[in-house]
């Protein structure tokens, strides 16, 4: 038998003990392991797809019958025209791998000379540049009509005949059919896939492009000209009142300014998921504890509160784990951009992200999740069964997806007096308050929200702590409440 | 803490739960060394009384110390406690789980490993050690989790009816167990439904009943409490007309003799007496000795028989509603 320990090691190290045995106990599960490939198995899975040759979205083939003999043919030119500008934009696209003088001259003279020209100059210039052009598919293919008539093409949208395209038969996917005069036609699609089809969208692009032209031209205006005045309009250009200092002009505000908005939405949708990938794992365990009756044995060395902690721990290293491959890569790539990346650029990602910033978003990330888990492991402490978590998580599952909403008002209006409420109130707070970090909300708004949500945690941790301790101790569930309710508070004789 | 200052010391306490009372003004104290039984029948208020003795309930009132202070953090580490419900961590292994438990109690994790392997190869689970407890039979299990909570080797055991579920053979090894432990001067409190283990191992005997501590003495003085008996035959007949003044009940058995349950005031000699001065001659004269099951009985049984009856009586009054 060992010599005899008097005293109980540091609190820090019971809940290390705690936490680690949880989170071993999940690391064990295959369970954990597929999730944490996840990505891995993804990559491969989609490596095998792109080096295969099976195409996931084959083009279709379409037809038109006509009977204005105008707009069936326009219709076609319309589709080559957008089908030229697609491959136009590939192409100038392209221009970012030329030398910086080259770029413009480049752009231009696709836009002026058009696609072919544009690939051409590229393959006589600059041939590595080319072979790596992926020339975007087209979505539709049209044929002439194998019949004339609807009803004998029928057989063929039925896939009962098949087109005859070169060596391949495929199946005629859809019928555009044009009746009417040519001032005043009518447009019919007839497709077995009539979910958002193409051939539908571009129709309806034509007949409005049609609109326009007509409108325009009936005034003496070309549409053309319209176009190009549109194209040539006064662009507003966004600015943010803390860049100006001075005299001096302030840059309008980029895409790298909006990085940190754009992080506080990351990290508040990081923190749901966390809650709830770390939610089912917080009840199960209860639950498993409550079944495995070790609990109470384990009070006789450990806190109430150490189990909690423990608890919370682990589910957190769990969730950390599990999306650790995401993780590495996210990291990964912002340390490959920070050292060698564009050195203007790399300067005001860092200018961006302040450590302020950064750890006000790490005290709102830890004190959101210690909240939402202190009421889930209450929650599972009062569970009896995986049906009873579910119905007591409800509610927490209802006031998750307020958190997704305001997520969601706060990505179009931080600032609106919604979202700087709901930074402030703790049951919010943790979601509103990264996505406002962004726009630089004043201090003691920053301070009030995290001296409430602080507050609040132990107040929950402190309710959820004696709920804990009544569900273990007492062996019962929901029903212990109601009993308590009805005694305590309605005065009812037990 | 001075030698014989009791280890445990609970204070006139008393619990109720939702308005009905657990326990009521009781009073008990474990010296050092000893082996306490914690007897009575369910409901009694056992699992109530140990909780107050860890800190886990706090008593309506009364006081309660544990080492000379407050029950809680300052006896982590001192105490080992094995609760009535027990059970563990399904897909540990047997060393895992009681490495685990004695880690929680302050061990290093070397140690406490070797420590988990030692007791496995002593209790004869060294096959088991690498084995998942859900694997395990029952009275593995159990034997298992016994160990998780000695591990520590703590001053203090409080076991928690350690012999329900298990084998008889099994009830030795743990019978075995609670006497090694007392041999190193280490104090035990447990409580059980099996007289048998009470009246072999404790020194002394705490008898609960609704709530109240209705005993607390030695077995010896337990012994005394319980009703005597006393088989007789005779080559006469009338021997029961003699001896019917002394007797309580007296029953006729299969081989013809008299089993005779005695008055509190009867004695054997006067007995003795009397059948010599009615001519009566004895065969057979041999006074039985009390079972502390008995003396449970006679100590407990009316408390237990009103139980009963009270809850036949709700529910006759719950059907009739």
């Amino acid at each position: 038998m060992a010599t005899r320990h008097t005293m109980g090691l540091p609190k820090f190290s019971r809940i290390w003990l705690i936490a680690m045995r949880d989170f071993m106990g999940y690391v064990k599960t295959w369970g954990f392991w597929l999730s944490f490939m996840f990505p891995i198995l993804g990559g491969v899975i989609g490596y095998m797809f792109a080096s295969s040759d099976i195409d996931l979205s084959p083009p279709r083939y379409e037809t038109v019958l006509d009977e204005t003999g105008v707009h069936g043919a326009a219709i076609l030119d319309f589709y080559e025209t957008e089908q030229s500008d697609i491959r136009a934009k590939a192409i100038k696209a392209m221009a970012a791998l030329l030398p910086e003088a080259d770029r413009e001259a480049f752009r231009t003279s696709v836009d002026e000379d058009g696609y072919e020209a544009g690939l051409s100059e590229l393959r006589d210039r600059y041939p590595t540049v080319a072979e790596r052009i992926e020339m975007p598919t087209p979505s539709m293919i049209f044929v002439d009509p194998p019949e004339n008539s609807l009803s004998a093409l029928t057989s063929y949208l039925d896939g009962d005949d098949r087109l005859t395209v070169g060596d391949e038969s495929p199946r005629l996917n859809g019928v555009i059919v044009i009746r009417g005069t040519v001032d005043d036609p009518e447009a019919q699609y007839w497709s077995k896939n009539f979910n958002s089809p193409p051939a539908e969208r571009l129709i309806n692009r034509y007949f409005s492009d049609l609109a326009k032209r007509r409108y325009l031209e009936s005034g003496g205006l070309s549409a053309e000209d319209y176009d190009e005045a549109v194209s040539g309009r006064t662009r507003v250009e966004l600015f943010n009142p803390a860049e100006l200092s001075g005299e001096d002009e302030a840059e309008a505000v980029s895409m790298l300014d909006r990085l940190p908005f754009f992080a506080g939405l990351g990290l508040a949708f990081f923190l749901l998921m966390s809650i709830f990938a770390g939610a089912f794992m917080l009840l199960t365990s209860m639950i498993e504890e409550k079944m495995n009756k070790l609990l109470e044995m384990m009070l006789a060395s450990t806190r109430f509160s150490e189990i909690m902690l423990g608890k919370m721990l682990g589910a957190a290293m769990l969730t950390f784990a599990s999306l650790a491959p995401y993780i590495l890569i996210a990291l990964g790539g912002l340390i490959g951009f920070l050292l060698f990346g564009n050195p203007e650029q790399v300067a005001a990602i860092r200018e961006a992200f302040p450590l302020s910033t950064i750890l006000t978003s790490l005290i709102f990330l830890v004190l959101g999740y210690m909240f939402y888990a202190s009421i889930l492991i209450a929650l599972g402490a009062l569970a009896q069964s995986m049906q009873d978590a579910q119905t007591l998580s409800l509610p927490i599952v209802l006031l998750m997806f307020l958190g997704i909403g305001v997520i969601q008002f706060g990505a179009v209006a931080p600032d609106s007096p919604v979202v700087a409420f709901a930074s402030i109130f703790p049951l919010t707070s943790p979601f509103a308050m990264m996505i406002r970090l962004a726009s630089d909300p004043p201090l003691w708004q920053v301070l009030l929200s995290i001296f409430l949500l602080a507050t609040s945690v132990v107040v929950v941790m402190w309710i959820c702590a004696r709920i804990f301790r009544f569900g273990v101790l007492s062996g019962s569930g929901v029903g212990a409440i109601k009993s308590w309710f009805r005694r305590v508070i309605l005065r009812k004789a037990a | 803490m001075s030698k014989m200052a009791p280890i445990l010391h609970l204070d006139d306490v008393s619990k109720s739960y939702g308005g009905v009372p657990a326990v009521s003004n009781v009073s008990i104290d474990v010296r050092p060394g000893e082996i306490v039984g914690f007897l009575g029948p369910n409901g009694a208020g056992k699992t109530t009384s140990l909780r107050m003795a860890l800190g886990y309930v706090k008593p309506d009132s009364g006081r309660v110390s544990l080492f000379g202070g407050q029950p809680g953090e300052a006896a982590f580490g001192r105490v080992g406690f094995l609760p009535e419900e027990r059970g563990l961590y399904k897909k540990q292994t047997a060393r895992e789980a009681i490495a685990h438990m004695a880690r929680l109690n302050g061990m290093k994790k070397r140690e406490a490993f070797t420590t988990a392997d030692d007791l496995l190869e002593r209790y004869g689970l060294g096959d088991a050690k690498r084995k998942k407890n859900k694997d395990m039979s029952k009275g593995m299990a159990q034997k298992v989790q016994l160990l998780s909570a000695i591990a520590h080797d703590p001053e203090f055991y409080i076991l928690d009816e350690p012999f329900s579920g298990l084998d008889p053979v099994n009830q030795q090894v743990l019978e075995s167990m609670v006497r090694e432990i007392a041999a190193r001067g280490r104090t035990i409190l447990f409580s059980t439904h099996v007289m048998e283990h009470a009246e072999r191992l404790c020194d002394r005997i705490l008898l609960m009943s609704r709530g109240r501590k209705v005993f607390d003495g030695t077995v010896e003085q337990a012994l005394n409490h319980a009703p005597r008996r006393v088989i007789m035959a005779s080559e006469n007949s009338g021997l029961g007309e003699v001896v019917r003044p002394f007797a309580e009940d007296m029953d006729r058995r299969d081989d013809g003799a008299l089993d005779l349950l005695l008055k509190r005031e009867a004695q054997t000699p006067d007995i003795l007496e009397r059948c010599v001065e009615a001519g009566v001659r004895l065969t057979r004269f041999e006074p039985i000795r009390a079972t502390l099951h008995e003396a449970f009985v006679a100590l407990v049984g009316e408390d237990v028989r009103a139980d009963l009856e009270a809850d036949a009586a709700a529910d006759l009054t719950g059907e009739a509603a």
